[in-house]
């Protein structure tokens, strides 16, 4: 019953206003004819389809964390899990035409689905760091570390707003041609099948 | 088989016994035809990649990101191994070592649908004596918790690690292997002229009892200089000699010096491995009065050279030594006993020579890094198969699908 063209898309959050982007953004791809199935961290392990998108929960296994970066990095063993039964109970991994990773932490996990999958990982920033926090703390620093090497590892950068995109090409020193704005869920699947087809 | 081992030290990069373990063993395993990719962290000025016979070793940046604390910094290169391991073609099997790759064993172990086999070499509670204190340490020991339930099976140095992560970890008694740290007894047997190397050390007179260790309160150089200090008063013919460095060693040597025997010790701090088997070589007891061990590699280094040993009857030191037999064993912390052990031995010479031999035999039938690596490697092949029969696989090739 799936179709054959695959977008994964990876996020931290599945609730707020990043949540409502990663829902908007899957639904509208979803209404173009692909097939989307999101990664995201809850309570359980399963698939959960909604409105023609394929939620998978990932259950994070390690509670005791230190803060958000410690929190992240240590569920990307979770996320693996959760991608290897996707792919191994519903998916042809070779489906998988893109990755769309929703912020630092999305990205972080979205880079790894790009290292295993080889496929283009386009990165939806609605904030950075600099934008969220004023103080120059160590977690910040990391925070801010963290963002710099997966935006550059990222093929695309899809800014959601003025502010990040121009933080992004200043601040960030991403190339031009790697970076666009999307204000809407319609510019982003805009963004997404522009790239999907293009050579 | 190709074998995929994860370590965050590998010589030269030297912080304890890890390095040297994956060393030999990833080298014993190689011998034995099996292909081991070590994957571990950048030193200075060594390269990134060194490739011998059926040992290959890829160095991943340690460096050149922020972190906000030390689990942070430990995911992060991580992710870089993962990155580096990703390179790997058609891996059999994965194998990480302690916490410290967790991240980097699990996430494989699923990208690529292979076993993954853990070997835990002491546990965070065990080394914060039961009590977890702060968020990391809190952290530390619930990653250790995911990596004994991830892992195919989990290989511990001794019987009393084996408890600890049934009791701290909740690990069922059938998932683990016991199989003893080896020991690389030194090689190369020296032209040694004892007589002269010991002058260095004591009078011709003196005998030599010897303490090797890091001077932390866990390894109870405390206790050993309190039990010296109690035999002084008995007799005087002994000098005492203190190797390792660590934070105890400047107030340990205040105590010495108060007493009045300040020259009957002598604190070498840390020493190379020659000098260290020299010490070996020349002393006439070696002492090892630890309060916690998973292990006791070091009792093991000293009975390779035909020593006698007294070591307290605590944790992985309790298996290795069989009282009477290659030493004696006192209760943990007890002065007393410590004191009156080293002069039985002392006492006896040829009892002490007895027991330096059996020692020696003991160790190279039980824990040469040849008996650890066949060990090991059948370790391997009953986890393959196993896995062979088990439907928990890649539906298609485990990685680069296109």
């Amino acid at each position: 019953m799936w179709c054959e063209l695959l977008i994964l898309a990876v996020t931290w959050h599945i609730d707020g206003t990043i949540g409502s982007l990663v829902r908007e953004d899957s639904k509208e791809l979803a209404n173009r004819g692909y097939d989307v199935a999101v990664l995201h961290p809850w309570h359980d392990d399963v698939s959960v389809r909604e409105g023609g998108v394929m939620y998978r929960h990932v259950a994070i296994t390690i509670k005791d964390n230190i803060n958000i970066v410690t929190s992240v990095m240590a569920a990307l063993g979770d996320f693996a899990r959760a991608m290897s039964e996707l792919f191994h109970e519903r998916y042809d991994p070779s489906h998988v035409k893109l990755i769309i990773s929703y912020e630092w932490t999305g990205s972080l996990l979205g880079s790894l689905a790009k290292k295993f999958l080889g496929r283009p990982l386009i990165t939806s920033i609605y904030s950075v760091e600099s934008m969220r926090s004023n103080e120059k703390s160590l977690l910040s620093l990391n925070i801010h570390g963290l963002e710099m090497r997966f935006l550059h590892y990222s093929d695309l950068i899809v800014a959601r707003s003025g502010e990040a995109y121009a933080r992004v090409l200043a601040e960030y020193r991403v190339p031009n041609d790697k970076a666009k704005m999307a204000l809407s869920s319609r510019d982003m699947a805009s963004i997404v099948m522009e790239v999907l087809e293009s050579p | 088989m190709k074998l995929l081992m994860l370590s965050w030290e590998y010589p030269p990069r030297i912080v304890g016994g890890l390095a040297r373990h994956v060393y030999w063993l990833s080298k014993a395993l190689a011998q034995r035809g099996v292909e081991v990719t070590v994957i571990t962290l950048d030193y200075p000025e060594t390269p990134g990649l060194e490739q011998g016979r059926n040992l290959k070793i890829v160095r991943v940046a340690s460096h050149g990101f922020t972190s906000s604390d030390f689990a942070s910094w430990v995911h992060q290169f991580n992710l870089n191994m993962i990155e580096a391991a990703l390179e790997e073609e058609d891996v059999s099997l994965i194998h990480a070592h302690d916490w410290l790759t967790a991240t980097a064993g699990i996430t494989l172990k699923h990208l690529l649908r292979k076993p993954l086999i853990a070997t835990i070499h002491s546990t965070e509670r065990g080394r914060r004596r039961g009590v977890l204190h702060d968020p990391l340490q809190r952290h530390i020991h619930e990653v250790e918790w995911w990596l004994a339930y991830e892992s195919w099976r989990v290989i511990v140095c001794s019987n009393y690690m084996k408890s600890e992560l049934m009791r701290f970890l909740g690990v069922p008694e059938d998932k683990i292997s016991v199989i003893p740290n080896g020991i690389n007894p030194f090689e190369v047997k020296l032209q040694l002229d004892v007589r002269r190397v010991k002058r260095r050390y004591a009078e011709d007179w003196e005998k030599v009892v010897l303490f090797v260790g890091r001077m932390v309160y866990e390894k109870g150089p405390h206790v050993f200089v309190d039990a010296a200090l109690s035999l002084l008063s008995r007799r005087q013919d002994v000098k005492f000699v203190l190797v390792g460095e660590g934070p105890m060693r400047k107030s340990l040597m205040d105590k010495v010096y108060r007493s009045g025997f300040w020259h009957k010790f002598y604190f070498t701090g840390f020493v190379e491995d020659i000098e260290l088997y020299e010490l070996y070589e020349v002393c006439d007891v070696a002492v090892f009065p630890s309060l916690y061990e998973p292990f006791g590699i070091v009792a093991l280094e000293a009975m390779s050279v035909g020593k006698p040993v007294v070591a307290s009857d605590v944790g992985g030191l309790s298996e290795v030594v069989v009282d009477g037999l290659n030493g004696l064993k006192v209760p943990p912390g007890d002065v007393w006993a410590l004191s009156y052990a080293i002069e039985r031995l002392i006492g006896n010479p040829s009892k002490a020579e007895e027991m330096g031999r059996n020692g020696a035999q003991k160790v190279r039938e039980l824990y040469s890094w040849d008996v650890v690596g066949e060990r090991t490697l059948r370790l391997y092949e009953r986890v393959l198969q196993e896995y062979s029969s088990n439907p928990w696989k890649p539906k298609r090739p485990a990685r680069k699908p296109f």
